[in-house]
């Protein structure tokens, strides 16, 4: 069924009783010709572009608990593009831009909401760093704006006046959008179910088979599956998992925390970055404060996280907008991330013929479509895309590394 | 975790301390005798054990001296830690 206003005055009318369910829920055929591991955006995402964009429908989607149950349902929402090596600019340029149609395309509405980022400098070491970012990412087509102290208390009227604190000016990003994350995963799923991808949720993929000429096919909690092709799009597991297939991903799992505030009436457009202190905050459109900061300090599968980060989280807002003081948390969780030694995205073939990978995104939601559409097409073409080329595997023994900055993964 | 039981300081909260790293991931004895492939595996490819670990901390904001921990990355609970013989 297509979504639209006319179906939706006509359930209404019914009292919304007679919707379909969005997707199939499929049980496990005994083959298929590609099988994606990770039901979150990142993997049904590649079903859906295996299925639209190279007519190959003949796919399932494992999954080891429910749909967007993962880091798809974990992250800030947030998508930005502040990055400054030319690879990694260069993607996530792409990236931002191919949300703006996803909502038309899947026929379900991801709430794209365009916030703009205006992140708050504190010392003149940021200041000439920003500057450096803003050039260089201009370059790449991405609107960054250093912007003075009066726009910037126009911008943040709630900020504590900068004469009491060194803020010494900003930066305006105003591409920067906020989405559904849920909506992402529950879109691509129903948008690649009508395609006749198969969705198998409670599906855990316990072992994955192999022979001389590469993947055969995988073991699962629902009996065994055969296949050629196999791509993983799994978010803090990802060296469990590749391990089955005996291929090492150079990865660590730390934890990234966010947490939310009760809901309270709009009272911030825009996404905030207070530079120095490495914490953002945003208002989501259900009215919650949803703040975060850097990842934890070592690494752990525990999808709490440390105490140390929340608490100097809040403590760096209160100072910069002490009106929140009365705020009240509502929740506070980590998702795993998988982080490479250069904070950059692996997108690659592996060492096993027909294995392929989509991880370590470090905050991977902000390139869920493009990421999604070089990993099917890296399966379906079996080379990389030039776009991709630099997230390749072989990074790590030639020394090619893209050691990004401006991810939270920070090491 | 919260509290990690230093061995020369008692119950010390956890942000004191520093990650060290996995006891497993010990730099080879002799890099020239590896191969490209061999190195980079050490480089890059961490442990990462998902379970019970026995790890390194420095704890840096304390009595600055190494020590043993057993983690579980699970769920962060701490089994018993020991001075570090092999740092001090």
């Amino acid at each position: 069924m297509k979504y639209s206003a006319l179906n939706l005055a006509w359930h209404g009318l019914r009292n919304h009783g007679g919707w379909p369910p969005a997707w199939r829920h499929a049980s496990p055929k005994p083959s298929y010709d590609v099988i994606i591991i990770g039901g979150g955006g990142h993997g049904l995402g590649a079903a859906f572009y295996l299925a639209s964009q190279h007519g190959i429908t003949n796919v399932a989607v494992l999954e080891k608990g429910w749909i967007g149950g993962g880091n798809t349902a974990r992250n800030t929402m947030t998508i930005r593009d502040n990055f400054l090596y030319p690879d990694n600019a260069r993607f996530h340029r792409a990236a931002v831009e191919s949300w703006h149609t996803l909502s038309n395309d899947l026929n379900f509405n991801i709430m794209l909401s365009k916030r703009g980022m205006t992140t708050v400098l504190m010392s003149d070491r940021d200041l000439s760093d920003a500057k450096r970012m803003v050039n260089t990412t201009s370059l790449f087509g991405a609107e960054h704006r250093i912007i003075t102290l009066e726009e910037l208390r126009k911008r943040l009227p709630l900020a504590e006046s900068p004469e009491r604190l060194p803020i010494v000016g900003g930066i305006h990003h105003p591409d920067v959008v906020i989405a559904r994350h849920d909506a992402v995963a529950w879109g691509y799923a129903r948008a690649a179910s009508k395609l006749g991808v198969d969705i198998v949720e409670n599906c855990e993929v316990t072992d994955i088979l192999c022979d001389a000429q590469g993947v055969t096919g995988v073991q699962t909690s629902q009996g065994k599956i055969t296949t050629r092709k196999l791509g993983m799009a799994v978010a803090g597991h990802g060296k469990q998992v590749a391990a089955m297939a005996d291929v090492h991903l150079p990865i660590e799992s730390v934890p990234l925390q966010a947490m939310v505030s009760t809901p309270v009436k709009p009272i911030l457009d825009n996404v905030v970055v207070l530079r120095g202190f490495n914490t953002y905050f945003m208002q989501s459109d259900k009215g919650e404060l949803v703040m975060g900061s850097a990842a934890d300090p070592y690494p752990s599968y525990s999808q709490r996280g440390t105490p140390q980060i929340p608490e100097a989280t809040i403590a760096a807002i209160l100072q910069v907008f002490p009106v929140f003081e009365r705020m009240q948390f509502m929740r506070q969780w980590a998702g795993v991330l998988d982080i490479t030694y250069d904070n950059s995205p692996i997108i690659s073939k592996t060492e096993v013929d027909g294995f392929y990978v989509d991880v370590a995104g470090s905050g991977g939601f902000k390139t869920t479509p493009l990421a999604a559409i070089m990993h099917a097409d890296l399966i379906a073409n079996n080379r990389p895309d030039p776009l991709i080329e630099a997230y390749g595997l072989e990074r790590f023994s030639s020394g090619r590394l893209i050691l990004e900055r401006a991810s939270y993964g920070n090491r | 975790m919260i509290f990690i039981h230093c061995p020369h300081c008692g119950d010390r909260n956890e942000d004191e301390f520093a990650y060290g790293g996995d006891v497993e991931h010990r730099r080879p004895d002799d890099p020239d005798a590896m191969s490209d492939a061999q190195w980079c595996e050490y480089i890059y490819c961490v442990p990462n054990t998902k379970g019970w670990a026995k790890e390194h901390w420095w704890h840096v904001r304390g009595c600055s001296r190494w020590i043993l921990v057993e983690r579980n990355s699970i769920n962060n609970e701490l089994r018993r830690t020991d001075e570090d013989s092999d740092r001090e």
